[in-house]
């Protein structure tokens, strides 16, 4: 048995990260000032397999707007229709056009990506997709706030009165913030009376989060969702005569990125994002 | 913390025409559907909303407005809309349902369009 490993401490005061690979396809790192992307290369062999190793850890400085993406090798190892390896070259490349996007979604993309050239593969074995995107931004620019509401009509009015602090505190336009409001109302509708069938001792949670390029909000419900593959197959067209089923094709259509997944706890959390602007997002 | 959606009930000739001030979530559209069916219930079914001051709406307060043009239909009645603020308008837009209402600029518009409609 042998692991790979890759670990890392992060001193955001000092502005340095130290860390250790070992065995471990390298880790990326792009430098905003630069733009360009190192491999954070093993300091030793994979774990496990002998004894009396010594690793070596390396000491790099981190500045705002890098980015480390890390990954399991389930990513370079996947094979496409000739047997041929997806491969460290070409994921570098990959990480290296898509920095502009936000972490969360440069992590989806790299696995549709990696999915996209394993279709007709041969290999069915899939070795495991794993990514951490870390960037680095100073904390002034990344605000976040969160809020629990009992699950009662009442609290929708608390809910805009929030968010409309946030609007107010951070300059957000309006053609962000109306759709954003719409778009979190309805999240927070389904948890409401989907999720918790209006019980108010469960509690809706609303993270909000908030930097440069995006704004985005977390809704988590207490709920135990059992039917989320059929969710998220639901057909997201608008019937005129339907009395309700519109909240999630507004959520859709009113965000920039939405998502929905199964919290720990088996309720639902959906996110969504709006880009602050367009341009840069 | 409640601020609840003020309605504001007039007659205009045979149109019972109400102002709607606040917001058209879940917690509002139950009190809507309540003051509607107050009127169908007089056999009131001419009934116009001016959104002028409702500056949101989500998918509650658009199945409810649905919910309502049904029960007036089923009363021989009608239901129009007028003075939707532009992002409201959206909302209609996106979700098709600019296509299924009557709306009108204004509230005299609406009214006058009501001319010639045999009562029930």
């Amino acid at each position: 048995m042998f692991i790979t490993l890759f670990m890392a401490c992060i001193d955001m005061g000092a502005g340095t990260m130290e860390y250790c690979n070992g065995g471990h396809p390298p880790a990326l790192y792009y430098r905003v000032a630069s733009k360009e992307t190192t491999g954070l290369r093993p300091g030793g062999p994979l774990v496990g397999q002998f004894a009396g190793i010594e690793y070596r850890s390396s000491r790099i400085k981190i500045s705002r707007g890098d980015r480390i993406f890390c990954f399991t090798d389930g990513f370079v190892e996947a094979e496409n229709r000739q047997g041929e390896l997806y491969g460290q070259k070409r994921l570098e490349e990959f990480f290296k056009a898509g920095v502009e996007f936000d972490a969360r979604k440069f992590s989806r993309l790299a696995r549709e990506e990696v999915e996209r050239y394993r279709q007709g593969s041969r290999s069915e074995a899939i070795d495991d997709f794993t990514t951490l995107v870390i960037d680095f931004v100073d904390d002034e620019e990344n605000h976040s706030y969160e809020f629990a509401y009992p699950s009662r009509e009442e609290i929708l009015d608390e809910l805009y009165v929030d968010l409309d602090k946030i609007f107010q505190s951070h300059r957000v336009k309006a053609d962000v913030s109306n759709p954003f409001r719409v778009a979190v109302s309805e999240a927070v509708t389904n948890a409401m009376v989907h999720a918790h069938k209006r019980d108010d001792a469960k509690q809706i949670h609303v993270l909000v989060e908030l930097n440069q390029r995006i704004i985005a909000a977390d809704i988590v419900d207490e709920g135990k969702c059992q039917e989320i593959d059929a969710i998220k197959a639901r057909n997201l067209l608008f019937d005129p005569a339907a009395e309700s089923g519109r909240g999630l094709g507004l959520i859709k259509r009113l965000s920039d990125e939405a998502d929905i997944r199964l919290t720990p706890h088996g309720g639902l959390c959906i996110r969504l994002v709006k880009y602050l602007n367009r341009d840069k997002a | 913390m409640e601020v609840e959606m003020e309605i504001e009930v007039a007659e205009k000739g045979r149109v019972n025409v109400l102002g709607l001030n606040g917001k058209l979530d879940l917690a509002n559209a139950a009190r809507l559907k309540d003051q509607v069916k107050t009127l169908l219930n007089q056999q009131k079914n001419m009934v116009h909303l001016n959104m002028k001051r409702v500056d949101f709406i989500n998918s509650s307060g658009l199945g409810a407005l649905v919910s309502l043009m049904k029960e007036i239909r089923v009363h021989k009645g009608r239901l129009t809309l007028s003075n939707l603020a532009p992002y409201v308008n959206e909302i209609f837009e996106i979700t098709q349902l600019s296509h299924v209402f009557e709306i009108f600029q204004n509230v005299d518009e609406a009214v006058a369009s009501y001319d010639g409609v045999p009562m029930a």
